[in-house]
Order: C-alpha cells, then sequence, then structure tokens
C-alpha cells in the first residue's frame, strides 16, 4: 500500500475518538477508580432484610457513600449484609444502619444513622444497631388478620 | 416418512458441515493473524471502511434510539412518580443491551454485507485466483486485516453509540421533559458500574465484531462465483451474523450475571 | 512436464506432456476444459484423481503453501485479467516485488514502468483498473504476470476481444519472451492465426482425451475430429506457413 496520509489521519481520528467514548463510558458513567481500592468492608445483621438487593446504595442523610457488596446467612441463620463504603467517611461504631424505602414503592437502600462516638468502625467490623426493613405486606397482613378477629 | 427423516438427517450433517468448515476458517485466520508480511496499511483501509464510513449511521441511530427512550420511558415512569429514575433506566439498558446489540446489527448491515460482497465480487472476477497464483494467502491478504478490522471498530462504535444515545435522552428528557440535568446524570452515573455494565458491553461489543468479522468474511470466501452467488452470501451475512449476534447477547447476558 | 488425468466429467483418462522452454497452444471447444486444464497447472484445482506435475512437483501432494513455491515460478494471465480493482496498475503489477521481494516502492515503481513499456503502456499507473479499456487491462495483467520473470507462463484466452494491433503486440511479446529467455508458455485461444504462427506444439482437447503434435502434424492429420476443428482456413493458413518455414530454413 502506498502513502494515504489523509485516510489514515481520519482513521486515527476515528480510533481516538472511540476510545474517548469508551473513556467516558469507563471513568465518568462506569465509575471505575484506579489505584489501590478505597473502600472498607463493614457487615451488618438483620431480622429482615426485605426486598433488599446487592448493588443497592449506602447513604448517609441521603448521600451515596457505598453499596451492598453481598447478603448471605450468618452462623444463626439471621440475614446478613455486607457493605462496601468510601473509607475516607468516618462512620462512628456506635452508628445504627437502617433499611429503608425510597418512596412508597421505589428501590430499598441502606440508611446509616451516625452515632456519638470518635471511634470509627473499621474493615470487617459490624453495625451494633440495625433497624429491619419496614414490610407492606406485613403490615397489611396484620390489618387484614386484625380486622378479621374484631368482627 | 422415512423421506423426510432423511431430509432431516441430511440437513443435521450439512450444517454439522458447514460449521466445521467455518471453525476451520476461523483457524486459518487466526493462525494467520502472526504471520508475516504485516497487513497494517490494509488494516487501515479496512478500518476505514468499516469504522469510519460506519460514524454517521451509528451516531445518528444512536442520538434517535435514546431521543425515543427519553421520551417512552420518561413517559412511563412518570406514572409511577419515579421519572427521577430516567438516567439510570436509560444508562443500563444502553450499556448493557442496546449500545452492543444494535450496533453490532447496524454494523452488520453496513459493513458486514459489504465485506462479504466485496470478497464474493473479487471471487467471481478471479482476483483472488489472482492472487493465489503470485503466491499471496486471499485469506491473509484479503479476509485478515477485514475481520480484524471489523473486531477493532466495533467496541469504538458501541461507544460512540451510548455516547450519542445518552445524549439524546438527556435532550429529550431534560430539554423537552423538564427533567433536572444533574439528576439525570447523577442518576446514570450511579446506576452505571464499570465491572457490571460497561465490561459487559465492551465483552459483548468485542464478540459480536469478531463473529461478524468471521462471518462475513467466510461468507465471501465460500460464496458461488458469480452474481447471484454473492446476493445469496451478502443476504446470508446479514441473517447469520444477527442471529449469531443475537444468540450470543444472551449467552453472555446469562454467563456474566444479570 | 508431464500430465495426466483420470475420471473425471471433463477430462476422462488424458494425457500428455508438455516440453519446456516451448509455446503450446491449447484447442479445443467452449467446454473441453482448456481453462480447467490451464488452472489445475497453476494448481488452483485439483484432479479428481490422476497427477499432475510441474517441472518435476506433483501437484496433488502439495499444501497450499508448497504450492505458493512453486507458483512463485508461474505467471498466469487471466481471461479478465483478475486486477484488484481497488488497487493502482502500479500496485497491482508492483504487488508481487513487495510481497516475495520486500522491494521498496521507489525501486518497484522503475521495475514496473519498465514492464509496463514492454507492453507498450506509459503513465497509466496511478490509474485504477476501472479507468481501463479493456486492451490496457489485458496488458497490464499481463504486465502483472511476468513481472516476477516467471519460468512458465499461462496465457488464458490472451486474444479474445482484443483489436489486431493488441493481439499482435502480444504475440510478439509471447514470443520474444519464449526466445530470449526461454519461457515455457502455454496458452489458450480461439484466435487461430496468431495462436498458429507461434506455437511450437499444439494440444487438441476433445471428449474424453487430447491430440497432441505440431501445427503441422495436426494439419496433416487425417483425424475427422481434428480436421474439422481447424476448419478450411486453418489447414490452409498452416500448409502456407509450413511451406514458408520450409522455404526460408532451405
Amino acid at each position: 500500500m502506498q502513502n494515504h496520509a489523509t485516510r489514515d489521519l481520519i482513521v486515527g481520528l476515528f480510533v481516538l475518538v472511540g476510545l474517548a467514548t469508551l473513556a467516558y463510558l469507563s471513568l465518568q458513567v462506569g465509575g471505575i477508580e484506579f489505584g489501590a481500592a478505597r473502600r472498607i468492608r463493614l457487615e451488618a445483621t438483620f431480622d429482615d432484610i426485605g426486598g433488599l438487593s446487592v448493588r443497592a446504595p449506602v447513604r448517609i442523610g441521603g448521600v451515596k457513600i457505598g453499596q451492598v457488596s453481598a447478603i448471605g446467612l450468618d452462623d444463626e441463620s439471621r440475614p446478613k449484609v455486607t457493605l462496601e463504603v468510601d473509607d475516607d467517611v468516618a462512620i462512628s461504631s456506635d452508628s445504627s444502619a437502617a433499611i429503608r424505602t425510597a418512596g412508597l414503592l421505589g428501590d430499598q437502600f441502606i440508611s446509616v444513622e451516625l452515632g456519638a462516638e470518635d471511634d470509627a468502625l473499621a474493615e470487617g467490623e459490624a453495625f451494633q444497631f440495625t433497624e429491619s426493613a419496614f414490610s407492606i405486606d406485613k403490615l397489611v397482613g396484620r390489618l387484614v388478620h386484625d380486622a378479621g378477629v374484631s368482627d | 416418512m422415512i423421506g423426510a427423516i432423511r431430509e432431516l438427517g441430511a440437513r443435521v450433517t450439512a450444517g454439522v458441515e458447514g460449521l466445521g468448515r467455518v471453525a476451520r476458517f476461523g483457524g486459518h485466520l487466526v493462525g494467520a493473524v502472526p504471520r508475516p508480511p504485516s497487513r497494517f496499511g490494509f488494516f487501515v483501509r479496512a478500518l476505514f471502511d468499516a469504522g469510519v464510513l460506519s460514524v454517521a449511521l451509528i451516531c445518528l441511530s444512536g442520538f434517535t434510539v435514546g431521543m425515543v427512550l427519553g421520551l417512552q420511558l420518561h413517559t412511563t415512569l412518570t406514572r409511577f412518580g419515579a421519572e427521577e429514575g430516567l438516567g439510570a433506566v436509560v444508562g443500563l439498558s444502553l450499556v448493557r443491551e442496546l449500545g452492543p446489540v444494535l450496533t453490532g446489527l447496524l454494523v452488520t448491515g453496513r459493513a458486514g454485507s459489504a465485506i462479504t460482497a466485496e470478497i464474493g465480487a473479487m471471487k467471481s472476477t478471479e482476483q483472488l485466483d489472482g492472487l493465489r497464483m503470485m503466491a499471496i494467502d486471499p485469506l491473509h491478504f484479503v479476509a485478515l486485516p477485514r475481520a480484524l478490522a471489523l473486531t477493532i471498530a466495533m467496541p469504538l462504535l458501541n461507544g460512540l453509540f451510548i455516547v450519542f444515545a445518552i445524549a439524546g435522552a438527556y435532550g429529550v428528557g431534560v430539554w423537552r421533559q423538564g427533567l433536572d440535568g444533574g439528576v439525570y446524570l447523577s442518576g446514570l452515573e450511579d446506576a452505571v458500574l464499570f465491572g457490571d455494565d460497561v465490561g459487559q458491553s465492551l465483552l459483548k461489543s468485542l464478540v459480536f465484531g469478531l463473529l461478524l468479522g468471521l462471518i462475513s468474511t467466510y461468507k465471501g470466501h465460500s460464496c458461488a462465483p458469480d452474481a447471484a452467488g454473492v446476493a445469496r452470501a451478502t443476504t446470508s451475512t446479514v441473517v447469520t451474523a444477527s442471529v449469531c449476534i443475537l444468540l450470543a447477547d444472551y449467552v453472555i447476558t446469562a454467563l456474566w450475571g444479570v | 512436464m508431464r500430465l495426466a488425468f483420470g475420471k473425471r466429467t471433463v477430462f476422462d483418462g488424458m494425457s500428455c506432456r508438455m516440453a519446456k522452454g516451448k509455446i503450446h497452444l491449447l484447442l479445443g471447444g467452449s467446454g473441453t476444459g482448456k481453462s480447467t486444464l490451464l488452472r489445475m497447472i497453476g494448481g488452483l484445482q485439483r484432479p479428481n484423481s490422476g497427477e499432475i506435475r510441474v517441472a518435476g512437483h506433483l501437484l496433488s501432494e502439495k499444501s497450499e503453501r508448497e504450492l505458493g513455491e512453486i507458483r512463485k515460478g508461474i505467471g498466469m494471465l487471466f481471461q479478465n485479467g483478475a486486477l484488484l480493482d481497488s488497487m493502482t496498475v502500479l500496485e497491482n503489477v508492483g504487488l508481487p516485488l513487495r510481497e516475495h521481494l520486500r522491494q521498496p516502492w521507489p525501486e518497484i515503481a522503475t521495475h514496473v514502468a519498465r514492464v509496463l513499456k514492454s507492453v507498450g503502456l506509459e503513465g497509466v499507473e496511478g490509474l485504477l483498473p476501472r479507468h481501463l479499456s479493456g486492451g490496457m487491462l489485458r496488458r497490464v495483467a499481463f504486465a502483472r504476470a511476468i513481472v516476477m520473470e516467471p519460468e512458465i507462463l499461462l496465457c488464458d484466452e490472451p486474444f479474445s476481444g482484443l483489436d489486431p494491433i493488441n493481439v499482435s503486440r502480444i504475440e510478439d511479446l509471447l514470443v520474444e519472451l519464449n526466445r530470449k529467455l526461454g519461457l515455457t508458455i502455454v496458452v489458450t485461444s480461439h484466435h487461430m492465426a496468431s495462436s498458429l504462427r507461434m506455437a511450437h506444439q499444439m494440444i487438441l482437447l476433445r471428449r474424453g482425451g487430447c491430440v497432441a503434435g505440431t501445427p503441422e502434424e495436426l494439419a496433416s492429420s487425417s483425424d475427422a475430429e481434428v480436421t474439422d476443428f481447424l476448419g478450411e482456413d486453418g489447414r490452409s493458413y498452416l500448409a502456407r506457413l509450413h511451406e514458408l518455414r520450409s522455404g526460408s530454413a532451405s
């Protein structure tokens, strides 16, 4: 092949623009992070996690600080949730984790209410206080049951 | 009855034979990658034909698909009072499925068919035999640069498609339907993750590019050397590649986990 | 060089030899497999059974890569040129030089210009095949077939569709190549006059086999099929040619 300077330039531009879009998707939209992991893992045990799922956000006062990375059962067969949160957020050791719902029917997320202690939770530690999911099914079920009894 | 069973058997045998031939062709193609001389000039030309010439189509289609998504999803989400979720829904559906699949189908129609037609025409005018008589392997000279170009171009075009679609949905959602631009973008960025979503998108588009590259060059090389044969091979490329892309999409999605 | 074909629909049990350094003319009605035979000598097609030897190599036993090595010594002129239509004349003719000798383009350009000039073309290097007339196309293809200076040249219908000037130009070239470089040339042709003038040996293909011989032998043949094929014109032409040759010899 002989010289085709203009065409080569256009092809080069195409590759650059294509790579730029992929970079935008990976870095800005996808939120890829380079370097050492800047997240710590915390655990929380609940009585009932309702419809909480993996990848659900973890928030403090509505601000996202991490997400649910795993859901399982602990040794006593109670629901155990593993959270990944940014390590630059200090979560005091007496904080509580609650499962809340965005709006009436929205997705469930974990809301962290900060405590007053000075020392923060470290990698692998668990929340002492948790609040289970507020289940609309159970509420409705109880209402119907109560109504049936009172009749 | 026995005739029908025999017919079925013949079809199955033919299908398996065809698969074997494609696999052997693919093996030769992969084997030809490291073989000198380098075909970089031809690769650049093929990248121009397959990639650059598809850019306008991909950008326009992406933008249009984005606008439609913005309109449809915003209307539907408003009924549930969840219009803030537009960014998340648009982003996830585009990055995971619509981007790679639609790009794959569009490039199949735009570039894959052209590659089959070109190679088929070269075969029917004895250009491939001419190359063989010059002791030049047509697989290495003609098919390889084109198959590689499709494999490289597909993820790049996929990226373009998704970015233009995100912009299209932004245009409709924010300017026409009055959604807050920040809410749309933060919803998008919160929902889409690199590992789960962008990675899957990249893998899919790479696999689709590879499939299309293999199918379009194979169909060109194996077509009957006349006008009708080229026409059949071109149609066959579009049909086979489209079906393969959709099947591969399901397989990757299922294996990756939703 | 020996050719033998086993059972095939086109050839059935035919066998012939083509001597080195001669011009061989393949004749036969359409459908008798002239082009197929040429393609088989080039290794592009394999016989269903039987064997083809080119310069001692048994083609049917060779892999495509080994065939490539043999083909470097063979030039082939296809009926419609078979030029790569996305590449310029220079790139087309220079391609084998680039691929096998790894020459730089400026060197290739001078080499190609020289070969093109020998086929009567100048200043067409930058054109694409679709910009060329049929005669120019044929001559460019001819230039590509001889650019690597092969030992064997296979020409499929080199004269069909050409005007008389181009016919005699290509004919002269073939004779010259054969005389100067000792090229073995195999030509298929319908163009009786020029083909007969230059051929050392003629091979008439027909159903089930072939008849081979010098032009003089075939002209005096009493075989009905041979006389039919040559026709009145061919035979009288050959007779005249024979007189001319014996006249110049004495």
